[in-house]
Parts: C-alpha cells; structure tokens; sequence
C-alpha cells in the first residue's frame, strides 16, 4: 500500500486496526505521524462539536408530538360523531374532550415556550398587562407581582395573552383565554407543574405553576386585583 | 423490524435527538434555531414514519430529514470546487492540548459544506462512502473535502509548518 493510498483510506473513515491499514501505519514513520495528527485533530473536533445540548430538548419534540396527537383525535372525534350521530354527538364528543382540555393545553403551553430564549426576560410595562385583562373584560386595579412577560400567543391556533409573573412563590404563568368560558373549573398536573383554569370574564383564566400553593396564590391575587366586567368572577 | 409508531419514535427521539441537535447547531451555528431544526425534523419523521425501512436505518433517516430541513429553512448552498488529496496534515506543536475554544472557532471559520462533512463523519462516525450517499457527492468529492476542512483546521490552529516530504510509495 502506498502512502497516499494509506492516507485517502485514513481520511475516508477508516480507522486503525484493520489490516492492511494497520500494516503500513506500523511500519511507515510519517504515515504514523499523519495518523496520530488525523486522529488528534478529530478527537479536538469532536471534543469542540459536542455543544451542551438543552435538557428540555427531547421533552419539548414529545411534547409537540404529544399537543399534535391530541389535536388530531379531537378532529377525529368530532368528525366520526358528526358522521355517526349527527350535531348531538358532536357535542357530546366535545364535551367529553373539553373536561381537561383547556388545562392541559394551558399546561402543555406554558411547559413548550418556558425554553424560548426571549422568554420572560425583564419587566414589562404595567399597561401591557392592563391591557391584557381588559381583553378578557377584567380591569387590573394593582400589582399581581412582577410581571416579567406579556405576549399574545397562540393554543389550539387561536389567540391567547401569556403572563409570566415573578411573585413571592416563583415564576407563575397566567394564560387568558378570550375565546372560551368554561362550564367548570380545570385541573391537571404532570411534569412537576399545575394548571388550573376557571371561568372568568368573557372567557377563562389560566394559571401554571411548580405548585398549587404558587396558582392558589395567584389565583387570590388576581381576585384582588381585578374587577371583571362581565359576569363571571373567576371562580376557583 | 420496525418498532411501533408511538414506541419506535419516543426511542428514536431519546436516542439521536442530542446528535441531531449538535449536528443541527452546526449548521446553523443558532441554538434556538437548531431546536426548531430538530423538531422539525422528528415532525416530518413522524408524518414519514410508514417509510423507515428499519430500525438499524433510523439515524440516517433523521439525518436525511434534517439536512433537507435546513435547506429548505437556510437555502441550499453552491458546491465548491474539488482538488486533490495531498499530505501537508502533520502533527502540530499542541496536538496534545488543542484548545476546544480554538477549535469551536476554527470549526466556525470552516466554509460551512466542509464542516458539515466534517461533522457527519467525526460526530457520527460515517464514512466518506456513506457521506457520499447522503449528500448526493462523489466519494471522491467528498475525501477532498474533509481533507481540507482538516487541513484548514490545522492551519486555523497552528501556524503554518514546513512541509515534510511524503514518502514515495512501498
């Protein structure tokens, strides 16, 4: 084997320990040194290539499988009852799915975008959260904390208004739903996360965080803090 | 075999999607966008699932998704032009102690087809026949180019040494 031969099978991928590769390396000085450079160069390489990788990464692609899946058989469910019972099944499907649904997908919401580097990143202005909660028809009359995020976002493809509050518990997510009012309140847990949603105003109030003692404080924050124009006060 | 949908793709997930990720930064050379990359990538996996031919192929198959993902997110980029293989990679002075900051930067530095190829090969152990074939290159395309991106290392690290000769052939 010639050296260049040796070398284009080195770079080729190649490794060492197998013959006749091996062969020549053993016995030719500057082949063994080309060697010992590739293989030194491709160990510093890899070392540098191998970037801390986020530890919410494979959560975050299942969640999004998770959220996808969900979606697809509330489609699914609401079409075979259409087709197979008419209006009343379609309703009785959604009824059944919609039992938790608005406080997982709040959950599942607030779990996805905790990662976003833009994420509550400082003080927002006070008016945005006014703002905020003249949508849902509340009117924020003082602080519910320090408000560290305010933004329109998106659950179930329709527009929400996504808090992220720094109070005395933690960080606690307030997610308001205009499009919505809630028969009953919800509750789910996963994740070392709670999410509770309740009626209020012209539609529910959502409210994510490590613990219930962190929503049930924000929950009575809020209660403080905001008259709601429309009937519904939230309930909890 | 080909494991079942939900169960085959939560493992594939688990299993390549921090080498997808790196892969993916690479490329990209953003964090945030190479989660977006990557989770983009397991979407389409997931739709495509039914043409995964094996379980043994999955990485591949990711792989394959990925790049055609950032390139329909970043455009594709032009070929570069092929030369030929020659022998100025020598051990440098610091081979023992390469900095991995200075290495991080030099990777950066590399034209970015050339790193990629660099990539598929030391990050996932591919060879030049299997990075031929997943970047639709002639082999021979592809030698070269992990030769340079190599050489272009080397000198990005250490500066220049004088050349040794290489041996005539045995």
């Amino acid at each position: 084997m010639s050296c260049i031969e040796y070398r284009r099978r080195r770079l080729s991928g190649i490794r060492r320990g197998r013959l006749p590769i091996d062969l020549h390396a053993d016995t030719c000085i500057g082949c063994a040194a080309f060697d010992r450079a590739v293989a030194g160069l491709d160990a510093a390489v890899e070392a540098a290539a191998r970037i801390e990788v986020p530890q919410e990464l494979t959560q975050r692609i299942l969640l999004d499988r998770h959220l996808r899946a969900r979606r697809g058989l509330l489609r699914m469910a609401a079409a075979t009852s259409l087709v197979a019972l008419g209006g009343g099944g379609l309703i009785a499907a959604h009824l059944l799915a919609d039992r938790t649904h608005l406080a997982q997908a709040a959950l599942d919401h607030v779990m996805a975008t905790a990662d976003e580097p833009s994420h509550a990143t400082g003080p927002v202005a006070v008016e945005q959260a006014v703002q905020a909660f003249a949508r849902l028809g509340g009117r924020l009359r003082g602080p519910l904390g320090e408000v560290v995020l305010c933004r329109t976002c998106e659950i179930d493809g329709r527009d929400i208004q996504h808090l992220v509050v720094r109070a005395a518990p933690g960080r606690v997510a307030v997610l308001l739903l205009p499009w919505h009012k809630l028969a009953a309140r919800q509750e789910t847990r996963r994740a070392g996360h709670v999410a509770v949603v309740v009626p209020a105003g012209r539609g529910s109030l959502g409210v994510v965080a490590r613990t219930m003692a962190a929503v049930a404080g924000m929950q009575q924050a809020i209660e403080r803090q905001v008259d709601w124009a429309d009937d519904a006060v939230p309930r909890s | 075999m080909v494991l079942s949908r939900q169960t085959g793709f939560e493992a594939m997930v688990r299993a390549y999607s921090a080498d997808l990720y790196r892969f993916a930064y690479w490329l990209c050379r953003d964090r945030a966008a190479a989660q977006d990359l990557v989770q983009e990538t397991y979407r389409r996996a997931w739709e495509h699932w039914p043409s995964l031919r094996s379980e043994q192929a999955a990485r591949s198959w990711l792989l394959t998704i990925l790049r055609r993902e950032a390139a329909r997110m970043f455009g594709r980029r032009q070929p570069e032009t092929i030369g030929l293989i020659g022998d100025e990679i020598e051990p440098g002075p610091g081979d023992d102690h390469i900095d991995a900051l200075d290495m991080r930067h030099a990777l950066e530095r590399l034209p970015a087809s050339s790193r990629e190829l660099l990539l598929l090969q030391v990050l996932f152990g591919m060879s030049s026949r299997e990075i031929a074939r997943e970047t639709s290159l002639t082999e021979g395309g592809v030698l070269t180019r992990l030769y340079r991106a190599r050489l272009a290392l080397r000198r990005s690290i250490d500066p220049p040494l004088a050349k040794p000769p290489l041996r005539a052939a045995r």
